[in-house]
């Protein structure tokens, strides 16, 4: 009898034990349903969702799907009106900005322009991340002219303003709501007018949205929930796109490209971004403030090894010092200016800077960056024929940073980003008021003085020369040399359709994706 | 009994207040910017200073520290340079996924640990103490990455049984679980047999045999309690472990826990989720040494005795004054 009971409790106690499990491992994701769900896999937490204060791709790609921007990239990287209808220059410093009407908000307030004007006056109050897009506006000019009509006033000419205004960053958000929630995003002030609507938000797991009834464009998204994971590991999201545990991944890393291609009912689709990687001399340091000893690097490395060793067949070898597609691209730039390895003109330009008999460099390159790590050891292999004795420093990612900040560096590999389809975006870097300047450290006056020209420059002919002008003379100094044009691909499962690769910002619109029935 | 716990409180603070120091003297002088991290490679050096001077970075070494030594004392964790949200919110947000994965992993540390380890002292040299002691090994040598990435291939990539990554549901958990708990089984494992070897030739094991009670009695009642102190004292400093050492795990099966929400703001520079998760392990591993601390009065009445007889001979000494 005795043995019996014990049984029975060893029993119940077991069956407990495997309820208590069950219950304390899951949570309530686990309940809600999966039907009609679209999963999306990004490489980081986005932080934050606020749309106005954070700089990375990975907040655009999730928040993207929430909020929207006045205007957007088309198809063919033309800038076209979205929440805006259109916009006409009043005079230099002056755009009227005519809002498209019948745009409602997630909690049923209509699109106007006073919440144009809060968004850019409580970015420019606060000075949050986004004052790099709304640094020249002038918001005590600016006017809220009616409920659709918005004048925006800049100190003098921006050239560049409205592609500015196409930055994820840009969005706009709800006055009403933000000021009822009190600035807490998660609860209530997460209000925009994007094709998906907040629901929760596990920071460092996931976000989740639901599909808004009432967004502006018909038919549209075409998914009921939007289910946004993140994986920082890269062999992680491999995984999960291998074995199909998401619909969508995003950043497949080099180096599982093949694995991922070659897995049943997904594809890798890919395509230039808008990132260049460069090699890098600072100016401003002996013995590379010599034009002749960045000659004998220039003439001494080989980009297309380097890069064909570290990427294999991952974006491509860069062959203008901007992406394709980028105002200020130049076709004729790589044949009249790009380096050409020649190992006897290297040694010439370096016996007549005065090193003869060979010169030492530095090379610092980010430990979390694999890619630059390889082509840094390459190009230590080729220019150790030239007589330069290069020393490869691998710095962990913060303190290399933080290195070549200080203008200390010799030479670095660094990519430049002209997300906003213009090369001013990676010009801007070299300009004395930036903080990358120290980069390069290049004091070139005429080069500052083109580069600070076509900023103010409204005629889009005129700015692009000017672009390329000063590429030119980046160039012909011997500042940088292009590398790599970085790709950007996502895995997608064969039965979807309607994703698109978005080159600006890489914030991939979602909305347009669909079962693939 | 009182006074042995209001000295380890004390100690506690102590340990809490050196702690906070060393961690942000060393985040003081690692090199970045957060700045630069928060504005992105577009900012103007004009914004970059607006940036330093909000957030305080601009002060000197003293007053960073007096001012976070001052909102410690408030149990203040400040507001995330990133996320812009209070950082107590953010760490109690990822922490129950930490406490989990950690609780888990030493549950099962536990059973597989101890039972293995009774076995393998009761049949020493055997087959059976052999192959535990092969697996122990394994365990405790092998990388938890590494184990943690041979598992997702096996379980998810090839036989497709079990999700790779995710925390969804019970199923989400066995990988990570199994990871970190054979680990933890296995320092557990070596300890238990090494200590349970010491006791069972012990005069009152063989005298609890000649009385003639059961094997499994002299074993559980007799052994085993008596060569808990050691495994409890291994049990809690693999716990402690786990809870600050998870990260790895975490990454690999994309788990929002602590450790790697530690990890990314290293990387971010953002100093206060850096001193504050640290700070909220730190707290964690002191009150469970303490916990462990008064397990050990708990079962064994020896120490028990041990505070008893000070309290006697304090009593006996006033006496004689």
């Amino acid at each position: 009898m005795k043995r019996k009971r014990t049984g029975i409790f060893w029993f119940l106690a077991a069956v407990f034990t495997v309820m208590l499990a069950a219950g304390y491992f899951s949570n309530a994701t686990a309940a809600t349903a999966r039907a009609d769900r679209l999963t999306v896999i990004l490489s980081a937490d986005p932080a934050n969702l606020d749309p106005n204060d954070n700089d990375s791709q990975t907040h655009y790609q999730a928040v993207r799907n929430i909020y929207e921007t006045l205007f957007v990239y088309d198809d063919n990287y033309n800038l076209t009106p979205w929440l805006c209808e259109k916009y006409e220059y009043q005079d230099d410093s002056t755009i009227i900005l005519h809002l498209r009407k019948g745009v409602k908000f997630h909690n049923g307030d209509e699109f106007k322009a006073n919440d144009v004007y809060f968004t850019i006056k409580r970015v420019i109050d606060n000075k949050l991340a986004a004052m790099v897009e709304f640094s020249n506006i002038l918001i005590d000019k600016c006017e809220v002219i009616d409920d659709y009509t918005f004048k925006l006033v800049t100190n003098g000419p921006v050239a560049t303003q409205i592609p500015l205004l196409e930055n994820p960053a840009a969005e706009i958000m709800n006055e009403r709501a933000y000021k009822e929630a009190n600035g807490d995003f998660v609860k209530g002030a997460c209000v925009g007018t994007g094709p998906f609507q907040f629901v929760s938000y596990a920071p460092g797991d996931q976000l989740l949205l639901k599909a808004f009834d009432g967004y502006w464009r018909e038919g549209e998204p075409h998914y009921d929930n939007l289910l946004i994971r993140f994986i920082g590991d890269s062999a992680s999201r491999a995984i999960e796109a291998e074995t199909g545990g998401a619909d969508i991944v995003y950043d497949i890393g080099a180096k599982n490209l093949e694995s991922v291609n070659a897995a049943k009912g997904v594809s890798i689709i890919s395509e230039v971004g808008t990132n260049t990687s460069h090699l890098l001399m600072n100016t401003s340091v002996a013995p590379l403030d010599n034009d002749l000893v960045r000659q004998a690097v220039w003439y001494g490395v080989d980009a297309k090894v380097a890069v064909k060793l570290a990427y294999g067949d991952f974006g491509a070898v860069a062959t203008d010092w901007v992406c394709p597609g980028i105002k200020g691209s130049n076709p004729d730039l790589a044949a009249n200016y790009f380096p050409v390895r020649d190992v006897e003109k290297a040694k010439k330009c370096l016996a007549e800077a005065g090193y003869a008999n060979g010169v030492e460099l530095e090379i610092v390159v980010p430990s979390n960056n694999q890619e630059r790590c390889d082509m840094a050891e390459v190009f230590q292999a080729q220019l150790a024929e030239v007589g330069i004795k290069v020393k490869v420093n691998i710095m962990e990612s913060s303190a290399w940073n933080a290195y070549i900040f200080t203008g200390k560096q010799q030479m670095t590999i660094y990519g430049f980003s002209a997300a906003d389809f213009e090369a001013d975006r990676a010009l801007v870097q070299f300009m004395p008021t930036n903080v990358n300047y120290n980069l390069c450290k290049f004091d070139n006056k005429e080069f500052q003085e083109i580069t600070a020209k076509s900023f103010v420059t409204l005629d889009e002919n005129e700015r692009f020369q000017l672009y390329r002008d000063a590429i030119t003379i980046l160039m012909k100094n011997h500042v940088t040399i292009p590398l790599w044009f970085k790709a950007l691909n996502a895995a997608v499962k064969d039965d979807l359709k309607g994703f698109k690769i978005t080159r600006s910002y890489e914030h991939h619109y979602l909305q347009y994706v669909a079962p693939n029935k | 009994m009182a006074r042995f716990i209001f000295n380890r409180l004390i100690s506690m603070i102590f340990v809490l207040l050196a702690t906070l120091v060393i961690i942000f003297t060393l985040m003081y002088f690692v090199p970045g910017d957060p700045a630069i991290s928060l504005l992105g490679e577009s900012a103007t050096i004009e914004a970059v200073k607006d940036i330093h001077t909000k957030l305080g970075l601009d002060d000197p070494y003293l007053v960073r520290l007096g001012r976070c030594l001052w909102d410690f004392v408030r149990a203040d964790f400040g507001i995330s340079y990133r996320s812009k949200t209070p950082v107590f919110g953010e760490i109690m947000a990822r922490y129950p996924t930490t406490l989990k994965l950690t609780l888990g992993s030493t549950i099962l540390g536990i059973l597989i640990g101890v039972s293995a380890g009774i076995v393998s002292a009761v049949k020493q040299y055997s087959i059976f103490d052999r192959v535990f002691t092969t697996i122990s090994l394994f365990g405790a040598s092998a990388p938890s990455f590494w184990l943690a990435m041979v598992l997702v291939l096996i379980f998810s990539l090839w036989l497709g049984w079990l999700p790779a990554t995710g925390s969804y549901e019970l199923k989400y958990w066995l990988l990570p679980v199994f990871t970190m708990g054979l680990q933890c089984s296995a320092f557990i494992m070596r300890m238990t047999r090494s200590s349970m070897l010491e006791v069972i030739r012990q005069d009152y094991v063989r005298t609890a045999r000649a009385k003639g009670q059961t094997e499994m009695k002299i074993i559980i009642n007799h052994a085993l309690r008596n060569a808990l102190i050691p495994i409890l004292t291994v049990t809690g400093m693999r716990l402690c472990g786990l809870l600050g050492g998870s990260v790895l795990v975490e990454t690999v099966f994309a788990l929002p826990g602590i450790g790697k929400y530690i990890l990314d703001s290293v990387s971010f520079q953002d100093y206060p989720v850096v001193q504050g998760g640290v700070m909220w392990i730190c707290f964690n591993c002191v009150v469970i040494t303490f916990i462990i601390d008064m397990l050990y009065g708990a079962v064994d009445p020896r120490i028990r005795s041990m505070y008893g007889v000070k309290k006697l001979s304090r009593r006996q000494s006033v006496k004689e004054v």
